[in-house]
């Protein structure tokens, strides 16, 4: 679980300019630096308390409410309310299994749904990780190997991510260019995949 | 509201909705806020939830910080929170969801828009409107400016209302907004009255609160026009926008309605108006009653020995321009000596049945409102005397305005709404003072200048009334003026109360006095060394005075004092503003924030600074624990204080400053040989170190609160690195003392440990001190005594010293750049933060903390938001290159002026 937010951390801050780059097409060209700060402030928060199995849900908390206080745009909130309900989902479980890593996702990401009254196709981060979490139930039910399950989580969501570039955008900032939305990838799909990718190097190895 | 009733007051002392307003910018929020709060008075709790608290990115939405604004603003009633765009949304929906299932029920988000909506929101709550209706009141809250800007009412109003009604515009209706629409047989055809208005001071704030009361007992739209000035028409269920029309005596004003009961309503109206609107029909002092504002001159017939328009001239030592009579302190102190009340006894008895009580607050209502009775009695023995006193001397004119005084004592619109609060169980206190505020806001707000000057004599009755509730002796000065005194003494100073006290000038004495700092604390405009002649000014002769050059104008001509207002015009609005956004974050233009903590040297100091809203406690100076005790304070005692101190200032910082004590302060249980030198000598850590015993016990106990509390440490007078590492070693001590002992301490490196500078030395070696420490304080007093070796107490010399010249400002610019360069942060706890001109020079340094006395915290904040770090910068660069302090302090201004 640490090792997923810490490789999360790293690789928003890999990808901090890229993830500008894209908000500064379609939105307000913040997304990378508020998503680097407020990843930034987690890791120094998770790297304070003592991690272990039985406070996954408490660590899922602090990440929630770190977010929720130091991103400042809508992503805060949006990734606040994701870790929130992982967090929910997670409260009072001495040991996180993958189907539980799974279920804690899918509480997450009906929980951004409603938060930000997103649907898949409104060019939003729910167009990655909703595939993603499909695709991660659907590998695990079908006996695979949590190796195999997470990669497939991966490559659902880079492909969600990837379909955002020809939608318009219907939420958020991008939702003022309307058409002239379409062509660019959503910023927040692509730090969502980045999130995907990193629990799926955490969770799958 | 739902009783018809043309008489009462909104309901006092029911809870009203609170307001929470979120935004991107902690900048637009608060300035929402202060908007909302010109009309909501002081019953209705409105918060602002605006920006980061990150101070590179301050823009953006805080969920967590909405929350703590709800639970700020929380209310019975329930709490309304407007947004501005985007992630605000989010964060507010995401606060809901933190927030516990009971509150969650009672907590609404408005889509209304952001100023507007707070504005009529403010105004709703404050009328004792549900938090439905607040709601629904803050989304019509546009509806007032687009019938302002369109040209003509059919394009804001329906066409079909506005073709019954003839001219009626469309209103944010309050009482019929969720009535339907009248059908076209109902009678709903608009009829107009038209009143004129005999009321002496026109529709003033009792009368319109009646109007708008009345008009929200029925189920109609009703419009107020005044076809006097031409304004209007407003909706008449507004009681801020009934105040825009500016209705005077002898105005005619044209009521229309509409609606299911318009008929009702508009004979309502007609009713109320033929009544007076419920005012009293006595005697109305009001009338001929001068104003007994500051600036009006007062009787000068009394036998001056001065010529009018003569200008004293001494030394300025607290800057500022105030104007008002004079008040001599000897004979306003003859007045004085009532002793503990009727109402005291009582008191006591009260304290005992708050312990008593169930709830937890429930005061007896018999028992205050004897004591409240008792109070307002006295307060009229009071002014009756001071009236026979002024009448005496021959001044009739004045003595009538202890007439309007004695009738607002006798106010039921005062002793009403007190009267039911403290049937509620509320104190007298506390339900005088609210009413009284809630009166004067309402004054406040209104147009009417005349009726707003009027909010000096409520307030100055308001705090008489106090005075005597809390036991007080009366204060030495009651009337608002000008303290005339011999000589500044502290003692004297101590007892002047800044609300009262416009400005003190002395006879005699130089700048460099504890008085003139005293007084300079307090933010009160002072000057000193005017000559005897100060003295023989009559009582009441109006004075002007300015505390930035050391003047005293007698009896100015009105040009003189035009001219001095208009020099003076910023600072009242300025310090009014600071003032209620005291407990706000500092931030400056470019959104840098700097903390504005207080400095504290006893535990009624920590509650003045959290009461004050200080960002928290810069130097807490232990000392006073040391002094006042017979034996060595132990652990414990100490733990017990300090843990009171961080609990009063409720999770703000606290920077523990360890005991600093010299020769000159001798300890009854601590013997030391006597120093030649004491200011040299073993002083500060130097102490601690040499009493390792002592100040083991100091940092046990300041550990123990620290592992529950955001504690600092503070070691003083620190001149090498090595006293640093000694230092550190014996906090490395008391922690694994206390962990082997079981007790719970805070991580190494958890709690800040930072040094004062106020040595040269730590100054010129602070990129080694650095390294060691968390933080640096800048004691400038000390720091500038030390760096030209001047004893400040010492009159022949202590002009040599001042904190603001360049050889002081160059080793603060030292210590920074070493604090910045490491990482650390910088603060200055001596008197040059607390100096207005010296802020944006120390910020420019790099300086991101304040530590001030309390009552400077509000000016200190409003400098800084005045400030901008980039300017700042560039302005402290100049300043180092220059020659003297005068020469800083010209180029502050030179900057203020250029800036500003």
């Amino acid at each position: 679980m640490v090792a997923w937010i810490q490789e999360f951390g790293v690789l928003i801050g890999k990808n901090k300019e890229y993830l500008t780059d894209l908000d500064s097409a379609i939105g307000d060209a913040d997304h990378g630096i508020n998503m680097d700060r407020g990843m930034r402030s987690v890791i120094e928060k998770i790297g304070e308390s003592v991690g272990g199995d039985g406070e996954v849900a408490t660590l899922l908390k602090t990440v929630a409410m770190t977010l929720i206080s130091t991103v400042g745009g809508a992503a805060g909130p949006l990734y606040g309310t994701l870790f929130l309900a992982m967090a929910k989902a997670t409260s009072g479980h001495e040991h996180v299994d993958q189907r539980d890593w799974a279920a804690a996702l899918q509480a997450g990401v009906d929980a951004v749904k409603a938060r930000g009254r997103a649907e898949r196709g409104d060019k939003t981060m729910v167009d990655t990780l909703e595939p993603a979490v499909a695709a991660l139930v659907g590998a695990l039910n079908d006996g695979a190997s949590s190796a195999d399950a997470w990669r497939a989580a991966e490559s659902a969501a880079e492909k969600g991510m990837a379909a955002t570039v020809p939608l318009v955008a219907h939420r958020g900032r991008a939702s003022y260019l309307g058409e002239r939305s379409v062509g660019h990838q959503d910023p927040g799909a692509t730090s969502a995949w980045l999130l995907i990718k990193a629990a799926a190097g955490a969770f799958g190895s | 509201m739902d009783s018809p009733s043309t008489e009462t007051a909104p309901p006092e002392g029911s809870p009203l909705v609170g307001i929470v307003v979120v935004s991107h910018s902690a900048r637009l929020a608060e300035g929402v806020v202060e908007l909302a709060r010109q009309v909501a008075g002081p019953g209705v709790a409105i918060v602002a939830a605006g920006g980061l608290d990150q101070p590179d990115h301050p823009l953006g939405t805080d969920a967590a910080l909405v929350v703590r604004s709800v639970a700020a603003a929380w209310s019975e009633a329930g709490v309304l929170v407007l947004m501005d765009l985007g992630s605000a949304v989010l964060s507010a929906e995401t606060a809901l969801e933190l927030l516990g299932e009971e509150r969650r029920s009672r907590v609404l988000l408005c889509p209304a828009p952001l100023v507007e909506g707070a504005v009529a929101a403010a105004v709703a709550a404050r009328l004792g409107a549900p938090l439905e209706k607040v709601a629904s009141e803050a989304m019509a809250g546009l509806t007032g400016k687009q019938a302002q800007l369109s040209p003509g009412p059919e394009q804001t109003a329906g066409a079909a209302e506005s073709e019954r009604s003839g001219a009626l515009q469309e209103t944010g209706e309050f009482a019929s907004s969720e009535g339907p629409e009248p059908s076209p047989g109902e009678s709903s055809v608009a009829d107009g009255a038209e009143l004129s208005i005999t009321e002496p001071l026109g529709l003033h704030a009792r009368p319109a609160a009646r109007l708008v009361e009345t008009v929200g007992n029925f189920d109609a739209t009703v419009t107020l026009e005044n076809l006097t000035s031409g304004k209007g028409p407003v909706p008449a269920n507004s009681l801020s926008m009934v105040a825009t029309l500016g209705v005077r005596q002898g105005d005619r004003v044209l009521v229309r309605a509409s609606g299911p009961q318009a008929a009702q309503a508009l004979q309502a109206v007609v009713d109320l108006a033929a009544a007076g609107f419920g005012e009293p029909s006595a005697p109305r002092p009001t009338e001929s009653a001068p104003v007994a504002s500051d600036t009006r001159p007062l009787a000068t017939s009394a036998g001056l020995t001065i010529a009018p328009g003569e200008v004293l001239r001494g030394f300025g030592v607290s800057p500022g321009i105030a104007s008002g009579p004079a008040r001599h302190l000897q004979s306003a102190a003859a007045g004085l000596s009532r002793d503990a009340l009727p109402g005291l006894a009582a008191s006591q008895s009260s304290k005992s049945a708050l312990t008593d009580s169930p709830t937890g607050h429930g005061f007896d209502p018999e028992v205050e409102w004897a004591r409240l009775q008792a109070a307002i009695e006295s307060t009229a023995l009071d002014v009756a005397s001071e009236r026979k006193r002024v009448l005496a001397a021959g001044a009739s004119d004045e003595a009538q305005i202890f007439d309007a005084h004695l009738l607002l004592l006798r106010d039921e619109a005062l002793l009403g709404p007190a009267r039911s609060m403290v049937d509620q169980g509320r104190s007298a206190l506390d339900a005088w003072e609210s009413s009284v505020a809630t009166m004067a806001e309402r004054w406040r707000e209104l147009s009417d200048a005349y009726q707003r000057e009027r909010v000096h004599d409520l307030e100055s009755i308001g705090a008489q009334v106090s005075a005597h509730l809390r036991g007080e002796r009366r204060a030495a000065v009651l009337e608002p003026g000008i303290v005339v005194v011999a000589e500044l003494t502290p003692a004297e100073v101590a007892g002047f109360d800044p609300a009262v006290v416009s400005g003190v000038g002395a006879a005699f004495g130089g700048p460099t006095s504890h008085g003139a700092i005293l007084v300079r604390a307090l933010g009160i405009p002072a000057a000193v060394g005017l000559g005897e002649q100060l003295l023989s000014v009559p009582e009441g002769t109006p004075l002007l005075l300015d505390g930035s050059a050391g003047t005293v104008c007698i009896d100015p001509s009105p040009s003189e004092h035009g001219s001095a207002v208009e020099r003076a015009q910023h600072r009242p609005d300025g310090d009014d503003r600071a003032r209620r956004m005291a407990a706000e974050p500092a931030v400056t233009i470019d959104g840098t924030r700097i903390e504005v903590a207080a400095n504290a040297g006893s535990i009624e100091d920590a509650e003045r600074a959290a009461a004050i809203g200080a960002d928290g406690i810069g130097l807490l100076r232990t000392e006073f624990i040391f002094m006042d005790a017979e034996a060595m304070p132990t652990e414990a005692q100490q733990e017990a204080v300090y843990r009171r101190i961080a609990e009063t200032l409720a999770g703000r910082p606290v920077v523990v400053r360890t005991l600093d004590v010299g020769a000159d302060k001798p300890l009854p249980y601590l013997s030391r040989p006597p120093e030649a030198n004491p200011q040299l000598g073993q002083r500060g850590l130097r102490l601690g170190l040499a009493r390792p015993d002592l100040l083991l016990a100091q940092l046990r106990a300041v550990l123990r609160v620290a592992a529950d509390h955001p504690l600092k440490l503070m070691f003083p007078m620190v001149a090498t690195e090595a006293e640093v590492a000694s230092a550190m070693e014996l906090v490395e001590q008391a922690r694994s003392e206390l962990h082997s002992e079981g007790v719970a301490v805070p991580d190494k490196g958890s709690m800040q440990v930072g040094v004062m500078i106020e040595v040269p030395a730590a100054a010129l070696g602070a990129r080694t001190l650095a390294k060691s420490v968390d933080f640096f304080s800048v004691g400038t007093n000390d720091l500038t005594q030390y760096t030209f070796a001047v004893d400040r107490d010492l009159a022949s010399v202590a002009s040599l010293a001042d904190a603001m010249h360049p050889a002081v400002l160059r080793l603060i610019d030292l210590a920074a750049r070493a604090a910045l360069a490491a990482g650390r942060w910088i603060g200055v706890c001596g008197e040059l933060a607390a100096d207005p001109a010296a802020v944006p020079v120390l910020i420019g340094l790099g300086v991101r903390e304040l530590s001030v006395s309390p009552p400077s915290v509000a000016a200190v904040k409003q400098a800084v938001r005045e400030a901008d770090v980039t300017s700042c910068a560039e302005l402290a660069a100049r300043v180092l290159e220059l020659p003297s302090a005068a020469a800083v302090r010209a180029e502050v201004a030179r900057n203020r002026s250029r800036t500003g």
